[in-house]
């Protein structure tokens, strides 16, 4: 009887630290689970993000057919509107203007084709169409350059963007912000620029989360001007206290400052 | 019948005095309680109903089912309450000193003491109690346990012993096999663990001098609310036999509980005898207001119980209160009833709908904790003030529920009732599975030697997850404020169900007076 009663005891301590086990370790995996996701969000999130720069890129073609006379501008070279780029000259063009202007006095549709020739004389001096940095030349004095073809690359001061990919999470959140601080290591400074526009977005896959390819401008319009295209600007995270700091080195931290106590 | 004489030359003023559970007064928390509800549910109405409010689209929606749900059960305890205070007239119950009724007519009572394996002491003490009931009665006990211990204890008790060889229909059988052998105009039942008071027939006979009542019924009164869970379960019956019992009486739907209550026999017989199934008591009060009879509640404490005092003991009792409400729900909806009327539907479908509120108490455990884990939500509360002024009065208000109702509020109901979407989900999934369940009854034996585990393992689960997701939450919060609130409402919830796992080993501090 005595037997009974305690096999009637053993198997329910059994079966209560049986239910016990399975709900704790179900729950365990569980909770695990989270901890990895969340840990690897983190991660990613706290990679630091970076964008480019990226300025407007202005071919300037020849209209004329004609030899390159000079080339006034190097490469680097900040141009202002209005100024000359490259001057070309027509030999054949001279010696017609020449002979013509002789004629011009008495005949006068000699006169009216001088005057429409002079009038194109303007096209021989090609000058910069805005404000900005020569990126390339491409034709050397002395050369000869068929009509049409590319001869200065500037890089326009006016109308520079920001670029970059982000994903969706943080898609989501510049959606809600349409502001975001980065920051220059060239210049050492913060820069403000705002939500413009998005442009490919990469559905996500089994292997990627989705990628968007976005763009902003200065907040300040004249603030690009100083930048190089391509050059690299960090995203500052909004929250940059405490709470963003990695948990490895806010455990450092705390030991530190017990240890040496600062 | 001997004792007809001794009983006419009786004075029976001095039977008739105040009994009720308490005053007819109304509290003036409950007054707050009908203005602050319309409001502060509309307050939450607006902001979770709203999609635009939407996080989670899944969590979104089981977040709606789960606040319909709430809000229906809170409605229909408004209309309920409502009721009580603006109709004067059923307040007192319908006094009648109909007592020229038992003097002139002389009616026949049976009382029925339904037992299955409860202790013996238990038994003994609910019998006798019967058998020194004033007015000439005749005991039966209808033991469906085959005990000899019952056996020769109804023998020296002198009472009619009445046993079967099966145990089909549980009670509703035991009580329709003891009516075979009954022969009077009135039988009473008492379960095993109800001791009546002396006055038990006196009071409550007079009402049938209406030969339209099929049915008077007294409240459950539980004197065992020294234990932590026997309280949290007293005082949400208190809620429910002070204000939603007599409630019922104005619509003619006041229904029965099982035990404590005189049936008219020729009505039951009307009925085929009581309902038999596992939920008899609603089932055949449906089927007497079906066929046109009245019932009757009457709130006087008569008779003096005895709370399930365990947790498996607690839930067993609630998942077959749960089943009985669900399955008249899903199988036999009230509303589509075309024998009874607009307001009986209605409190009927109050009545059942109500145990779906096990759904809404599991999802709101999980919210919390799927927040802190996964960092999901079903609604955006980034905007976070605007979110607590719609979200924490709601909640507030359901927490103070006994509060508003009985004026003081105990940790004990708040944890019981948390606790207790187990056994309502349970009786759902047997509901909606149609499985079968075996009916035991609140106090006895067997009922104590179930593996514990069995039945608290989703709490134990709930405050390992909790104490774990408090971990995980914390490890880089995406959102300060809104990682505390969860972490606010998780810890309140775990330290809830915390109560109640180790509540059978705890006294509870109540101590409601038994002055009885």
């Amino acid at each position: 009887m005595i037997m009974i009663m305690q096999l009637k005891r053993v198997k329910r301590v059994f079966f209560n630290g049986l239910y016990f086990s399975i709900v704790f370790v179900v729950a365990f995996v569980i909770a695990t689970q989270a901890l990895t996701r969340k840990v690897n969000t983190y991660e990613m999130t706290k990679k630091p993000l970076f964008f480019s720069i990226e300025k407007e890129r202005m071919t300037i073609s020849n209209s004329v057919t004609g030899r390159v006379a000079v080339v006034a501008v190097n490469t680097g070279q900040h141009v202002q509107k209005g100024d000359l780029l490259v001057r070309l000259e027509d030999d054949s063009l001279d010696q017609k203007m020449n002979s013509l202007s002789a004629l011009a006095k008495e005949n006068l549709s000699a006169k009216t084709e001088l005057a429409l020739i002079q009038a194109k004389a303007s096209d021989y001096e090609i000058v910069a169409p805005r404000d900005g940095v020569v990126y390339q030349i491409q034709a050397a004095e002395g050369s000869y350059l068929n009509m049409n073809s590319p001869v200065i690359i500037l890089f326009a001061d006016s109308n520079v963007k920001v670029s970059g990919t982000i994903n969706q999470e943080q898609y989501m959140e510049i959606q809600k912000n349409k502001d975001l601080d980065v920051y220059s290591t060239r210049f050492e400074q913060i820069y403000k620029i705002s939500f413009e526009g998005v442009g490919r977005v990469q559905p996500a896959t089994s292997a990627e989360e989705s990628r968007y390819e976005v763009k902003f401008r200065f907040s300040d319009a004249n603030e690009g001007a100083a930048f190089i295209d391509g050059e690299s600007m960090e995203a500052v995270s909004k929250n940059t206290n405490n709470e963003a700091m990695r948990p490895s080195v806010r455990v450092a931290k705390l030991w530190n400052s017990l240890i040496i106590g600062n | 019948m001997y004792l007809h004489g001794k009983f006419m030359n009786m004075n029976l003023k001095h039977f008739f005095n105040e009994n009720h559970i308490t005053s007819s007064k109304v509290l003036s928390t409950t007054t707050i309680f009908l203005f602050a509800a319309p409001l502060v549910i509309f307050l939450y109405g607006s902001f979770v109903f709203n999609p635009a409010n939407a996080d989670n689209i899944l969590l979104y929606v089981i977040q709606v089912i789960a606040d319909v749900i709430s809000i229906m059960a809170l409605l229909g305890l408004w209309v309920t309450v409502l009721l009580d205070v603006i109709v004067e007239s059923h307040h007192r119950s319908h006094r009648v000193i109909a007592n020229s009724f038992l003097i002139e007519k002389q009616p026949t009572v049976d009382v029925f003491i339904t037992t299955a394996g409860e202790p013996i002491d238990i038994i003994r003490k609910t019998v006798t109690a019967a058998v020194f009931m004033e007015y000439p009665h005749e005991t039966f006990v209808l033991d469906d346990g085959q005990s000899d211990a019952v056996k020769s204890l109804a023998y020296q008790l002198g009472v009619q012993y009445v046993s079967r060889n099966n145990r089909l229909h549980a009670k509703a059988g035991n009580v329709n096999n003891g009516l075979r052998h009954g022969r009077s105009e009135f039988f009473a039942i008492f379960d095993a663990d109800q001791v009546p008071k002396k006055d038990f027939i006196i009071n409550l006979l007079p009402y049938m001098n209406n030969a339209k009542l099929a049915m008077v019924q007294s409240p459950q009164y539980f004197a065992n609310t020294h234990s932590f869970i026997a309280a949290g379960t007293s005082q949400a019956q208190e809620v429910f036999y002070k204000y939603v019992c007599p409630a019922k009486n104005i619509s003619n739907s006041a229904f029965c509980v099982g035990t404590n209550m005189i049936f008219r026999r020729s009505a039951i017989d009307e009925i085929g005898g009581i309902a038999e199934n596992n939920s008899e008591d609603i089932w055949t009060s449906y089927l007497l207001h079906e066929k046109g009879w009245h019932t009757l509640f009457v709130n006087e404490i008569l008779a003096i119980g005895e709370a399930p005092a365990t947790i498996v003991s607690y839930f067993k009792q609630q998942r077959r209160w749960a089943k009985g409400g669900l399955d008249m729900l899903l199988n036999n909806n009230p509303l589509r009833s075309k024998k009874l009327n607009l307001d009986q539907r209605m409190q009927y479908f109050i009545s059942n709908t109500y145990f779906l509120v096990g759904i809404s108490i599991l999802a709101y455990l999980m919210f919390p904790i799927l927040y802190l884990l996964f960092g999901v939500k079903p609604l955006n509360t980034d905007d976070g003030w605007s979110w607590a002024l719609h979200y924490i009065p709601y909640f507030a208000l359901y927490y103070m529920l006994s509060w508003l109702f009985l004026g003081r509020l105990y940790l004990a109901t708040l944890s019981t009732a948390v606790a207790s979407f187990y056994p309502y989900i349970l009786a759902l999934f047997s509901v909606v599975f149609e499985t079968e369940q075996e009916w035991v009854a609140t106090t006895s034996k067997k009922a104590h030697e179930d593996v514990f585990m069995k039945w608290v393992w989703p709490h134990v689960f709930i405050i390992i997850l909790s104490l774990l997701s408090l971990v995980v939450g914390w490890y880089e919060p995406k959102n300060f404020w809104t990682a505390m609130f969860n972490t606010v409402w998780v810890v309140l919830n775990t330290y809830l169900l915390y109560l109640f796992l180790t509540g059978e080993k705890r006294m509870s501090k109540i101590s409601i007076s038994t002055d009885y």
